[in-house]
């Protein structure tokens, strides 16, 4: 099924960074912390940005192209981006911010 | 165009065509003595798919991902009108996986979503060489295995090549 948020698609393109994950590799749950643009949607439902900026905890092989589709209310199509050039060392971020993040989803497969 | 070429392009005899050119259809003639032959061809082929269907097909034609893309790359920026390729992608003649390929192209000039009339999931990518898994979701939403290299068609469609 299509996704029909910007929300379902941030959710979308957690389930495929999830894919990307070797079983083997899966010792213990691989925390991903929602930052920018994707975040501010989550709080106050504004679109600031077309691509999710995530900070993870390990190192985890993302195609290079990737990107997952949503269908708006309008019946177009619009993409969401993972952004790979976001690092979390420029912006600013709370000391806390792993301790206060709020739980969205637990992927597994 | 000149009358030789109106003739050969049209196969309408040039007494006719002269007809045209001094009787109540001077305008039509206006129109074709205006238009570039190799324009006109164009145009003419753009009311005939089999040039798409070649390239939806492309297991049968091509033996080159650079060919194939050189092909694509010219008709997607040609101007030609989407709902051709949502029309391919409802054409029971044709393959599922050319079906399947018409339907993500559909989609990626019209940012619009269209129902494929089987579930089968094809294995296959947009060109039938390239059997990479890509993070394309436009292409996944199709089950296709990846889309349009988006850095080379961009490149061909500022310089004209790539």
């Amino acid at each position: 099924m299509i996704a029909t948020s910007f929300k379902e698609a941030i959710i979308d393109m957690m389930a495929e960074i999830a894919k990307q994950i070797p079983d083997s590799h899966k010792q213990t749950p691989v925390k991903a912390y929602l930052t920018g643009g994707g975040a501010v949607h989550y709080y106050c439902n504004s679109r600031v940005s077309d691509d999710v900026d995530l900070i993870m905890q390990f190192s985890v092989k993302i195609p290079e192209d990737l990107f997952v589709v949503w269908l708006n209310d309008e019946g177009t199509l619009e993409q969401v981006h993972y952004d790979h050039t976001y690092n979390s060392t420029f912006g600013l971020l709370h000391e806390d911010y792993e301790d206060r993040a709020v739980h969205m989803i637990t992927y597994r497969r | 165009m000149n009358q030789q070429q109106m003739h050969k392009l049209l196969d309408v005899p040039e007494r006719t065509l002269r007809d045209w050119k001094t009787g109540n259809r001077d305008k039509l003639y206006k129109l074709l003595e205006t238009l570039d032959y190799d324009t006109a061809q164009r145009l003419l082929n753009m009311n005939n798919n089999s040039d798409l269907k070649k390239l939806l097909e492309n297991e049968q034609y091509y033996a080159s991902l650079r060919d194939f893309e050189k092909n694509l790359y010219e008709v997607l920026v040609s101007g030609r009108d989407s709902k051709v390729w949502l029309e391919l992608s409802r054409d029971t003649s044709l393959s599922k996986e050319a079906r399947t390929r018409a339907a993500y192209l559909y989609s990626f000039l019209s940012n619009k979503i269209t129902q494929l009339s089987f579930k089968t999931k094809v294995n296959v990518g947009l060109y039938h060489g390239n059997m990479n898994d890509t993070g394309n979701g436009l292409a996944r939403l199709y089950g296709l295995k990846n889309g349009l290299d988006m850095a080379r068609f961009n490149q061909f469609k500022m310089t004209g090549r790539f």
